[in-house]
């Protein structure tokens, strides 16, 4: 650049300064610094672009402001690089912003010129961007909400097209502008890797359409839709984006929606993401608030029917319930409903093992004579993993590896069986030292430890074992095998194993029973399988044995001889262990991450790594030779695991499915807790001791909510005793009368009998019918007698006390028993306790059970007595006071002392545990006596708290449902109002409403006498 | 196979279990009552007829009475049932003996089966003739009648299943020698669902099996499990054809319960334990 170039880039720079410097003689001075820096390093007519540009600015907002000086500060170098075209963008941007608001131009020019200056992308941004802010700027000329915007969209530019900040332009005036509160809202923009400019502008617009109707929704939904979106698969995005716009009318629910939309379809294959997607927004479209609940189910009903007819005749059985009533849809499409669960037993193939574990308890009590517990785990390939401790059946959550629920059942089924075999077989007696010949001491657990993978060595231990005692489970359980047989015929469809099945084919082969002899391995592969086998045939193998072969099976693990198990494919492709054991193809499985290839982020950025999906965590075992390993383990027993590093080798997929399904760390635990979370339908709290689930009865959606209340056992503390004996003194005088009443109730308990041969008396209208009889020389009936039948009383009556705060109010004070005894004496000084006993309702429904009690212990009725309260389905309590197979014994009498009023009044659920308590009692009569002080009520017993209805009719099915269990029920309530809702609840003779509460005492023992008449 | 037409001829099958062969024996020989404690289908009723037969013979005793006459006893069983009763007839009235006073007369064995389950009026009837009195008075006839030298009363009770109101008073249990009864061992329970049923000796192993098995959940909702009585039955279904499973199901499953839960265990067993 010669000294000519050099004088017209300073000249126009130099031009401007001189034309600037009456009005700035600093801000001039600074111009002409730059001119001599930038002299030697610019072109002359980028020089005079930018003196251009800058006179531009200077014009526009004045001599030494924000933009100007923003533009004079740019490095030299920066400027070089640079060159003209995009100052200019910079420049026209500012004025065109400008034209509208030159603070907001300021603004936006300083934070772009420092993204341009950075970013080269960014000067193709620039205009696109600018217009958006110019366009905001003219719509909302004067608000101060404007220059931040500006700024915040030129930082924008560095990272976000024109489509993004004009997407981001129009949020902030739906959800920004006009409202202060929201104002420090939009300062940020959401972004979210893998997601392109156009996605990122659609899920804006999604949130703009979202906050046109609610701001802090939509603003919610602002911040969680691009990383929602970027978290689906690439293809699927338009079409998640129809259905959130579906959803935008309602914040909650889109949310909703956009949270669980990413994980379900990355669970899917293609053709099932789309049927997901339209079944989605078909619903959607009826029935706004059941898509996101079928999202959230749709996991569990493609399990259990498949990703085709039956999950569209799925939605229809909803979607035509939306048309009647739109919340039993929803409850439908969230498996709330009876109906729904049918719909999914009807066609599940799988078996879980809540829904066999009663039958399956009660099989293994059968066949071992005491009761095993069962516990619930993964299974490692097809069983489940041995309880080293011998201490518990471990079988399988669930079992879905075959087409058929009768055969997943079987499967289910060998397992428990196994289980109970594992401590006659010796297996649980491994001893290490034994194995070592060492003096090493530990068992399996410390067997398994010292394998590279312990959770590998125990899944093929487990199988080896289950091999080695298939001969004598044959023995034992003929019926058993015969249907394990049919299992391992649908595996392996021609019955044998061939060469090039390889070891693990033959090893599951052989644990389903299959014949040793019809098993073919080359030497060397595996043999060791068909001699374990062989000596298991002959009585002789021990665990030893097995312990033996699955380090030799280590070997093989190596050479890749585990890896191909030909058609197991099509049973066992959904079996997260097995799935391993498959040399699929993995180019658009479901549960393989990150199947956008291109976006290798994917993988990083996968919330929920489910239970099939490979993992990189898990890496493959290390050949090791059986001799060395022995050796090893001799000279170096404390040898700990390290994994190994590096790609997956195929030949270790066996271990790592294993290893991935299984036992290592609590990383399986935690992914189900999680996914649980995120889709699952409630489920029970396994090992929570006392906690039932029952069904509700929905009127609107006229269907029972399913395991919908938790009711939890608990037990009154009681109080010594002292309320019962206090209250039975109170009501001494009562006594002899109620036994009055009950003297009555007794000889009721005989029935006549007439027409007999023989009899205690005459029945007179036979004998007479005999002698006209006879008269007209007719032949007669001898059975002329009568006899009186004594009916034993044999009555089981359960009194169900309502706990409820309510039952916490006072009462007015009874007409107080004169000191005097009966004595009128107006002269009497005595001076009265200045406030009366404080007696609420409470007290006087325990007054009453304490007469009833002590009166009941004399007839020698069966009776029980519970409490009820609670606070929300997930809480109904009810308390245990007397249950029938006590006396009244001390504690009881302390308990009923010990009741005390608590919370809601969940009426339907309590009932429905309290007809369990019946289950074991066999009465000829049964009575459920129910005692209240008000209508049945719980802040979530219905969507209305103020509404009482559907506590209400939830109350009277659950006495339906006691009436057909041949338990009479009678309400007994206090509240004087009773009578409106009771006679919604059940007959007229099946209630009473007590006026005067203070009689209630008296009143109970009369309404037992006579709802339990005839007993 | 013997058939239940040749039962009544033929010596009636019974396979000793312990020593209750002898004890029987010994009791009658003294003419000591006998009271049999067990569960329903044990054998008791079996066991009786076979002692009466081996005993007593076939030869139908004087007065036409057979040598064993049994007595269900049921919660309507008066002591008229037992002992007799006039009855009308046309104008007159006739005395008809009772099963036990036919007994008592004849000298034969009167077998009184689930005797808790009759009124208690009735078996205070029994307590002379199981004293050294061995006399049975009859109030309506205002006669005493003694016992033929022949004749032995044998009870039977089961102490599984009788309520607390319903259990045997003391009084009436010391005039008896009790002997216990039980399900038979495995091995020895399919012997006699072999004999009994006719079918091969695996096939009654496995019915054994099944029953050993089913009665682990004696106490906890099965009563008393299953009786060696339906083993049987459901041999003898299978004996005719029926396929093993559905024989088991309709002869001891359904049998057992109603609930569907306890159905849906036991078959579970079933089929664990039979192949079709």
């Amino acid at each position: 650049m010669g000294d000519a170039g050099e004088r017209a880039t300073a000249s126009a720079l130099v031009r401007l300064a001189d034309s600037l410097e009456p009005r700035s003689p600093g801000f001039a001075g600074r111009i002409r610094d730059l001119a001599a820096e930038l002299a030697p390093a610019i072109d002359p007519a980028l020089s005079s672009a930018f003196a251009q540009c800058l006179g531009r600015v200077v014009r526009l907002e004045g001599v030494g402001r924000d933009a100007g000086l923003a533009l004079v500060a740019v490095a030299p170098a920066v400027i070089a690089e640079l060159g003209a075209a995009p100052i200019r963008a910079w420049c026209v941007g500012f004025e065109e912003i400008g034209a509208h608001s030159v603070r907001a131009a300021q603004a936006f020019a300083v934070s772009a010129l420092a993204a341009l200056s950075t970013t080269p992308e960014a000067a193709g941004r620039l205009a696109a961007c600018a217009l958006a802010v110019a366009g905001l700027a003219e719509r909302h000329r004067t608000d101060p909400l404007v220059p931040r915007f500006a700024s915040a969209a030129g930082e924008a530019i560095a990272v976000r097209g024109g489509s993004v900040v004009e997407a981001w332009a129009r949020y902030c005036e739906a959800a920004v502008f006009g409202s202060r509160r929201t104002a420090t809202h939009f300062g940020l923009l959401p972004d979210a890797d893998g997601l392109g400019d156009e996605e990122l502008s659609s899920a804006i617009a999604l949130a703009t359409r979202a906050a046109t109707t609610d701001r802090i929704g939509g603003h919610k939904v602002f911040e969680a839709a691009p990383a929602a979106l970027a978290g689906t698969p690439r293809h699927s995005r338009s079409a998640v984006m129809t259905l959130g716009h579906l959803l935008a009318g309602d914040s909650a629910l889109l949310l909703d929606a956009l949270n669980v939309v990413g994980p379900v379809l990355r669970r899917l294959d293609r053709p099932a993401r789309w049927m997901v997607l339209d079944l989605a927004s078909e619903i959607a479209a009826v029935a706004r608030a059941a898509a996101p609940r079928f999202l959230r189910s749709v996991l569990r009903v493609g399990d259990a029917v498949g990703y085709g007819h039956d999950l569209e005749a799925f939605v229809r059985e909803g979607l035509a319930l939306a048309e009647i009533q739109p919340v039993a849809a929803e409850a439908f499409f969230g498996l709330e409903t009876r109906g729904a669960r049918a719909f999914l037993t009807r066609h599940d193939a799988a078996v879980l093992l809540e829904d066999v574990e009663t039958t399956l308890r009660g099989y293994l009590q059968l066949i071992e004579g005491e009761r095993m517990p069962l516990v619930g785990v993964e299974a490692l390939g097809l069983f489940a993993p041995i309880a080293t401790d011998g201490a518990t059946i471990p079988v399988s959550e669930r079992v879905n590896v075959f087409p058929i629920w009768e055969e997943n059942f079987t499967l289910m089924k060998l397992q428990a069986t196994l289980g109970t075999m594992w401590p006659q077989e010796g297996t649980l007696t491994f001893e290490i030292g034994r194995w070592l010949e060492s003096e090493d001491e530990g068992g399996l657990e410390e067997f398994f430890r010292r394998f590279e993978s312990p959770a590998a060595a125990a899944g093929i231990f487990m199988h080896l074992e289950a091999l080695r005692v298939m001969p004598r489970l044959a023995e034992r359980y003929p019926g058993l095998l015969a249907d394990v047989v049919e299992l391992r015929q649908r595996v392996f469809p021609r019955d044998e194993i061939l060469p090039e099945a390889g070891a693990a084919a033959a090893m599951l082969f052989l644990a389903l029973g299959g014949a040793v002899e019809r098993v073919t391995l080359p030497a060397g592969k595996g043999d060791e399988v068909c001699a374990l086998a062989r000596a298991a045939q002959a009585g002789e193998a021990t665990v030893y044995d097995t312990a033996r072969c699955t380090a030799l099976f280590s070997r093989l693990l190596a050479e890749g001889e585990l890896v191909r198990v030909y058609g197991l494919e099509e049973f066992l492709a959904d079996d997260p262990a097995l799935a391993y054991l498959l040399d699929l193809e993995d180019d658009d499985t479901p549960a393989a991450p990150g199947d956008d290839p291109g976006s290798p982020g994917d993988l990083a950025q996968e919330p929920h790594t489910g239970k099939g999906e490979r993992s990189d965590e898990t890496s493959p075992s290390v050949p090791v030779d059986p001799e060395l390993l022995k050796a090893y383990l001799e000279q170096n027993p404390e040898l700990t695991v390290h994994r190994a590093e590096g790609a997956i080798d195929p030949s270790g997929l066996f271990v790592a499915g294993l290893t991935g399904a299984g036992m290592a760390g609590d990383t399986p635990e935690s992914n189900r807790e999680s996914a649980d979370r995120m889709f699952a339908v409630q489920r029970p709290t396994r090992h929570a001791k006392g906690v039932h689930l029952h069904d509700e009865w929905d009127h609107r959606i006229e269907d029972y909510r399913v395991g919908w209340c938790h009711v939890h056992d608990l037990e009154v503390d009681g109080d010594n005793g002292t309320f019962f004996t206090s209250a039975l003194s109170e009501h001494r005088e009562l006594l002899p009368e109620v036994r009055r009443q009950f003297q009555k109730v007794k000889p009721e308990g005989y029935r006549v009998l007439r027409g007999l041969l023989d009899g205690e008396d005459f029945d007179l209208n036979a004998v007479v019918d005999a002698r006209a009889d006879m008269r007209a020389r007719h032949d007669t009936s001898s059975k002329l007698y009568t006899a009186r039948k004594r009916e034993e009383r044999d009555v089981a009556t359960l009194f169900l006390l309502d706990m409820s705060a309510s039952t916490d109010e006072e009462t007015e004070p009874p007409p107080s028993p004169d000191p005097g005894g009966g004595n009128d004496d107006e002269f009497d000084f005595t001076v009265r306790a200045p406030a009366q006993k404080r007696r609420r309702i409470i007290d006087i429904q325990k007054e009453a059970l304490v007469v009833m009690s002590q009166a009941l212990e004399e007839i020698g009725d069966l009776y029980a007595i519970y409490g009820f309260s609670g606070h929300g389905r997930k809480q109904v309590e009810l308390f245990s006071v007397k249950s029938f197979d006590e006396s009244l014994t001390m504690g009881v009498r302390s308990r009923i002392g010990g009741i005390e009023p608590q919370r809601s009044t969940r009426m339907g659920a309590a009932l429905r545990q309290a007809l369990t308590y019946f289950r074991p009692i066999v009465a000829r009569s049964k009575h459920l006596i129910l005692l209240s002080d008000g209508f049945p009520q719980d802040f979530d017993y219905g969507d209305d708290r103020r509404s009482n209805v559907y506590g209400l009719k939830d109350t009277a099915m659950a006495l339906r449902e006691a009436e057909q269990a041949g338990i009479s029920t009678f309400c007994i309530t206090v509240d004087r109002s009773g009578n409106d809702y009771l006679r919604e609840m059940c007959e007229a003779k099946r209630y009473l409403v007590i006026d005067e509460i203070d009689a209630l005492p008296l009143e109970l023992p009369k309404i037992y006498s006579e709802a339990t008449r005839g007993g | 196979m013997t058939t239940i037409a040749e039962a009544h001829t033929a010596v009636p099958y019974y396979l000793p279990i312990h020593d209750e062969v002898e004890v029987f024996t010994a009791a009658y020989e003294c003419r000591l009552p006998v009271l049999l404690k067990g569960p329903t289908g044990c054998g008791k009723t079996r066991f009786v007829e076979y002692m009466a037969h081996r005993l007593m013979g076939e030869a139908t005793r004087p007065g036409g009475a057979p040598p064993l006459i049994t007595v269900a006893c049921h919660e309507d069983l008066t002591g008229s049932d037992l002992v007799g009763r006039y009855l009308i007839q046309g104008d007159e009235t006739v005395w008809i003996d009772g099963p036990l006073t036919q007994a008592v007369r004849a000298g034969s064995m009167c077998y009184l089966d689930e005797v808790v389950e009759a009124r208690k009026d009735t078996i205070v009837l029994i307590h002379p003739l199981t004293d050294h009195r061995r006399i049975l008075p009859i109030d309506k006839r205002a006669e005493i009648v003694e016992a033929d030298p022949g004749f032995l009363l044998v009870i039977s009770y089961n102490p599984g299943y009788q309520s607390v109101l319903k259990d045997l008073k003391h009084s009436t249990r010391q005039r008896f020698v009790s002997i216990e009864f039980d399900y038979p061992p495995r091995d020895r329970e399919a012997e006699i669902v072999r004999h009994e049923a006719g079918i091969d000796a695996d096939t009654a192993l496995s019915l054994a099996t099944l029953g050993e098995k089913v009665r682990h959940l004696r106490g906890s909702g099965l009563g008393e499990g299953v009786s060696t009585r339906l083993l049987v039955y459901a041999g003898q279904l299978m004996a005719k054809g029926l396929a093993p499973r559905r024989a088991c199901n309709v002869a001891v499953t359904n049998s057992l319960t109603d609930d569907p839960e306890m159905l849906r265990q036991v078959s579970e067993l079933v089929s664990a334990l039979f192949a079709e």
